[in-house]
């Protein structure tokens, strides 16, 4: 890759959702599911998002899609602002006024960078309303666009095809819709797309349940990709899968991304798994990001506490290689009252009195390598 | 598809209690159809000009055929005997049509309406869902006949105010299954990805929630059918219902009220007042259930 090109940024991601109790289902206390998370995904790689059970991997992918919305934050698509792509437009405008017209009344113009200075741009030239009107108008098609470009392969084989429909329709249904595909050459397109992931094109009149699990997931990814996507969220895409398959799959996944330029945020809890697949690693705990490096970055030398006790617990193949396994105490903790300051500091085996008040940003300590831990590398 | 369906049928026709249900629905539906052949609409004590007997204005009123109206025991000419001066032969025939009239149009408008409320409530949850919830539990908390009984003194009585009342005391059992099995097919991943393809939320209801989710309904909804007379005979028999001498088993039935017990020392006498309109009600109930089973178990498919 000599080019690096941003494909999403995520900025300061929030997804809280409400605990309801009593009989007029109030909201008694939030899940803070993904707390305040920034990262990029730059064109043609894979990310592997990581972590244990419960620490919003899903949650992220989601909200990406925008099959969940997002509590705050900014989700930026090849250079657009998506985020109010999805609000009722009174909303909408709110948001463009608090997170643009605000700034650029306050702030000094000469300061701003990336999309700001973009908007930056359109405001000077279009002025206060017309940048409302130009960014509000044709919502339905830049939704169709942002569809088009993300696109997302479930964990599930069994869940994620609707049983009572045939498969040339399942898999057909949105590139129709948004006239990637016309209804005439549907049939050509299908049957292309089904043999490109290794399914019979003859195939397409029939029904999910003719199928087994390591071809429906196959299925779904043809169903992805005939969107002509640029990204795929693929969320636990093998977890489900004998392992037999799974290689199969991960490497079909591999070749599609080759084949396609395809960039993939790759959801695991199965570090094997994700070294195999990725370019960069983004580790997550209990809704925060601790760690973001390259993956030989992070897998020759991880500098967060929580990712080193990750890497001890992976199996090593070689039994002479005397591996120290790092326990942690205790369980993690509930995402609705996480700890003070450093989310992991309950558990961390080298947390000082700090780490308890402060919470650590994520900060660049190697190029490329970001961290979110007051002492990095300090547990050896 | 084909053999899918092949299947289905094979294995509706093993079960002898589905046979039973859908030989006495096509026979309610055949005495329906051929009423007028059955029992024809025509009043003899009123001969026309050329002696041929009167035609009814509205054949659903049962014509009246004697002054007395006490009951008289089946005979030739009426074979299920006479009460109140009507054939209940001619009763029973013509209430077939009125138990159809009422179980169709009921159960379809109440399933629609429950089904349209449950769908936007379970689909788009939060307050939405929170709003429509608390609306049904209200009606679900008015005691039916009470409601009946009101509607009908503010509508007036008649079949068409009860029927009214029905459908709007009718939609909530509709509304709270489907709207908890949209609730639990809504986090299934072919639905995920159907909102990640950008599909409508029109079309993901009607294309991939409705098909996973509408068949327990129907089972209900069939059920209901044959119940539903049952509480249009209630409603009859307390007089909300259907006019006097209409052709509805349940008035026929309020007739009887008199004559249940059968004259003094003989409880048994007027058997056949209450016997064949009761009968015939409680084939049909029996005849919807008995279907309402079959489909059940065709349509879960986790005995497929
Ligand atoms: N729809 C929801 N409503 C309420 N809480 C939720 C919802 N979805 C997720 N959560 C909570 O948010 C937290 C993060 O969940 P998420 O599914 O994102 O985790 P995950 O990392 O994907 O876990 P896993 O590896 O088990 O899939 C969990 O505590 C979960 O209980
Ligand atoms: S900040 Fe402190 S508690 Fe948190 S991981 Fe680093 S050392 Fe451990
Ligand atoms: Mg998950």
């Amino acid at each position: 890759m000599s080019e690096k090109r941003v494909l999403v940024k995520v900025d300061n991601l929030v997804k809280y959702f409400p605990i309801r109790a009593g009989v007029f289902k109030r909201i008694v206390a939030w899940v803070r599911a993904v707390d305040d998370v920034s990262f990029e995904i730059y064109e043609g790689e894979t990310v592997g998002l990581v972590g244990e059970s419960g620490c919003g991997k899903t949650t992220v992918g989601m909200t990406l899609l925008r099959l969940y919305e997002p509590t705050s934050g900014r989700i930026i698509v090849d250079n657009e602002d998506t985020t109010f792509y999805f609000m009722p437009k009174f909303k909408a405008k709110k948001y463009l006024q608090k997170t643009y017209i605000e700034k650029f009344k306050k702030e000094d113009p000469s300061s701003f960078t990336g999309i700001d200075k973009k908007y930056y741009d359109l405001y000077k030239e279009l002025g206060e309303s017309g940048f409302y009107n130009k960014l509000l108008s044709e919502l339905n098609e830049k939704k169709s666009e942002f569809r088009k470009t993300m696109q997302i392969v479930f964990q599930d084989p069994y869940s994620s095809l609707n049983p009572r429909i045939r498969i040339k329709t399942i898999v057909s249904e949105g590139p129709v819709l948004h006239k990637v595909i016309k209804k005439s050459e549907v049939i050509d397109k299908v049957k292309a797309a089904l043999e490109e992931v290794g399914i019979h094109g003859d195939h397409m009149y029939r029904f999910p349940h003719q199928f087994s699990g390591g071809q429906r997931q196959r299925i779904g990814i043809a169903r992805s990709l005939l969107m002509n996507p640029k990204l795929i969220v693929a969320d636990e895409a093998v977890a489900a899968l004998d392992v037999s398959i799974r290689s199969q799959v991960i490497n079909l996944m591999l070749d599609l991304q080759k084949k396609h330029n395809l960039t993939y945020l790759f959801i695991s809890h199965d570090l094997s798994v994700i070294k195999y697949m990725s370019d960069r690693v983004i580790v997550m705990y209990l809704g925060k990001i601790v760690e973001n490096a390259s993956k030989k970055e992070l897998f020759d030398e991880p500098l967060h506490p929580y990712t080193r006790a990750l890497m001890s617990a992976i199996p090593v193949p070689n039994p002479d290689y005397k591996k120290k396994r790092i326990i942690l105490k205790g369980d993690v903790p509930s995402p609705v009252n996480p700890p003070s300051g450093c989310r992991f500091h309950p558990r961390c085996p080298v947390a000082k009195e700090i780490c308890s008040k402060e919470e650590p940003q994520l900060r660049e300590v190697k190029p490329g390598h970001f961290v979110a831990c007051h002492f990095p590398g300090s547990l050896k | 598809m084909n053999t899918e369906l092949k299947r289905t049928l094979r294995k509706l026709f093993k079960n002898p209690s589905a046979i039973l249900g859908f030989t006495l629905l096509i026979f309610f539906t055949l005495v329906a159809i051929f009423a007028p052949l059955i029992a024809p609409p025509v009043n003899p004590m009123f001969p026309d000009e050329n002696g041929n007997p009167m035609k009814l204005d509205n054949p659903y009123i049962m014509p009246i055929l004697s002054w007395s109206s006490d009951p008289v025991a089946p005979s030739k000419d009426h074979p299920f005997g006479m009460i109140a001066g009507r054939d209940i032969f001619y009763g029973v025939v013509w209430g077939t049509r009125t138990a159809f009239k009422i179980g169709l149009i009921v159960v379809s408008a109440s399933t629609l309406i429950g089904l349209i409320i449950g769908s936007i409530a379970g689909y788009f949850g939060g307050w939405v869902d929170e709003f429509l919830m608390r609306v049904t539990d209200i009606f679900l908390s008015i005691p039916f006949l009470l409601a009946a009984m009101v509607l009908t003194t503010i509508l007036g009585s008649g079949l068409n105010k009860v029927m009214i009342a029905m459908v709007i005391f009718g939609w909530m059992a509709t509304a709270r299954l489907i709207r908890a099995n949209i609730l639990q097919v809504k986090e299934e991943q072919f639905v995920l990805a159907a909102k990640a393809l950008g599909i409508k939320n029109f079309i993901i209801i009607v294309r991939h929630i409705l098909p996973n989710t509408i068949f327990p309904v129907l089972v209900q909804a069939t059920m209901r059918l044959g119940s539903l007379v049952i509480t249009a005979a209630a409603l009859s028999f307390l007089g909300l219902g259907a006019p006097i001498g209409y052709a509805d088993w349940g008035s026929m039935l309020n007739y009887t009220r008199n004559y249940i017990l059968g004259a003094s020392g003989q409880a048994f006498t007027y058997w056949y007042t209450v016997f064949y309109p009761g009968m015939a009600m409680v084939l049909f109930v029996l005849a919807w259930n008995l279907v309402g089973d079959a489909l059940r178990d065709v349509f879960d498919p986790k005995l497929k």
